[in-house]
């Protein structure tokens, strides 16, 4: 550890780790909006439910595999095609908030190797691949 | 100073008040209870928690799952599906400020987060497919552990690292931040990164396994372990939060254990808490208010045992 009285320069890293910053800092308040809003229509009742609060408050006691059977609720992605529906459309930013460091990390993978950092371009895209790998729904377990 | 004391008496007098409250509740199963006086009290409760997180130096999430598990009425995938969101929510609000300002390394966070990522994905799949009990149990072990450490464990502001590993050389995990306290420039190196990477492998599992925030073991390992300065510790903890989390986060939604009625309340409650709890950083004695988390977390990690073994259903 050193200290210095001298002021930090932004040097290349600082600027590929500023750019991610500014990506993550977008995307998480545009799934924090999105949640709300679609929370909003949820508990108000603007548009339908497929499982209305007060059925889902008779059911939030099971584990979640009986849940699913009992309400009869979607898995992987089916959710998507549901969006229409309040209680599913919660899910969209609850998707973006899970999913938005994917392409965030990206991003940054061509200017790594521009600069010839191969090591950093390699971790980006393996976290980016172990977040789409989980995203994608193919791995899943059961009771 | 008597009235900070008081006040951090109170937030989590009132923590403990709603905990009991819905506890009561909850064990009563009284079929005409409104619904939405438990996505209320979900809001009211992480509210509070995160006031009272900030000044104890610990995440939001570390105390939701331990908390809402044992005295709110819904089954545990659910709210370690919420937790995993409420420390995500958390750690991607912080996370961009605190790269901005060089608190936190995406280049130390990248290689640990790779590996805590995966394993999580593991921990989360494990988790979901252990009975409710074990689980229950387990958790209450791990949450008297998080109090232990709480209790024993030391900081080290600077730590010095005379040289680095090969790994952390290879990868070039250094960096400097000013340290806004004395407005200094400081810069830093770490060691021992495969023994982190191979500890970071085992934080992932809980963190996907228990829906928990892992800063309380994050932290330690960069600090104490790797030899990161606290500060950069701390931030990069939540940039590595941010990436497992996401991990884990898919599995629960995937498996349909992610109901936006118990996570939004959650994550609002927990993000507006936190706000204040910022502000009232240095007002609050931060000792008075850890001393009551860590008694906060006893209660529930004493309960969530109690469950598990069905002495206090």
């Amino acid at each position: 550890m050193n200290t210095s009285a001298q002021a930090v320069r932004p040097d290349e890293q600082d600027a590929a780790q500023l750019r991610y910053a500014g990506l993550l800092d977008r995307l998480t308040w545009i799934g924090l909006a999105l949640l709300i809003c679609s929370f909003a229509l949820y508990v108000s009742g603007w548009l339908p439910s497929r499982l209305p609060p007060q059925r889902l408050a008779e059911l939030w006691g099971l584990p979640v595999s009986e849940f699913v059977a009992r309400a009869d609720m979607p898995t992987g992605w089916a959710w998507l095609g549901m969006a229409h529906r309040a209680d599913m459309s919660g899910l969209v930013g609850i998707a973006v908030l899970a999913g938005c460091s994917v392409p965030c990390l990206l991003a940054l993978v061509p200017s790594y190797l521009r600069r010839g950092d191969r090591a950093m371009a390699w971790l980006c895209l393996a976290e980016a691949v172990v977040v789409v790998v989980a995203a994608s729904g193919l791995i899943h377990a059961g009771h | 100073m008597g009235q900070p004391r008081w006040a951090g008496w109170a937030a989590g007098c009132a923590l403990m008040l709603v905990c009991v409250g819905a506890q009561a509740a909850g064990s009563g199963v009284d079929p005409g209870t409104p619904w939405w006086v438990w996505p209320l009290a979900l809001f009211f409760a992480c509210f509070l928690m995160g006031i009272v997180a900030v000044p104890a130096g610990i995440g939001g999430g570390t105390l939701f799952v331990p908390i809402v598990g044992s005295f709110f009425p819904f089954h545990l995938d659910f709210v370690r599906g919420a937790g995993l969101l409420v420390a995500l929510a958390s750690a991607l609000a912080a996370g961009p400020v605190l790269l901005r300002s060089g608190l936190a390394s995406l280049r130390l966070a990248l290689p640990l987060a790779v590996l805590a990522s995966a394993s999580s994905i593991g921990g989360a799949l494990l988790g979901l497919a252990m009975p409710a009990r074990l689980v229950q149990g387990l958790l209450g072990g791990l949450v008297l552990a998080i109090v232990a450490l709480m209790l024993v464990s030391r900081k080290s502001e600077f730590p010095q690292v005379d040289k680095p590993d090969a790994l952390s050389h290879a990868l070039r995990l250094h960096g400097v931040f000013v340290d806004g306290a004395t407005g200094r420039t400081v810069s830093w190196q770490v060691h021992r990164t495969p023994a982190g990477m191979a500890l970071f492998l085992g934080i992932g599992v809980l963190a996907g396994m228990f829906g928990i925030g892992a800063g309380w073991a994050n932290v330690p390992v960069l600090n104490l372990l790797m030899g990161a300065p606290v500060k950069v510790a701390a931030g990069t903890s939540g940039v590595v939060l941010s990436l497992v989390d996401s991990s884990a986060a898919w599995v629960y939604l995937n498996q349909g254990a992610v109901l936006p009625m118990i996570a939004v309340p959650s994550i609002v409650g927990m993000m507006a808490g936190a706000r204040i709890g910022a502000r009232l950083l240095n007002v609050l004695r931060a000792s008075v208010v850890r001393r009551l988390v860590i008694g906060v977390l006893l209660f529930a990690g004493t309960r969530a045992l109690l469950k598990a073994l069905a002495i206090w259903p």
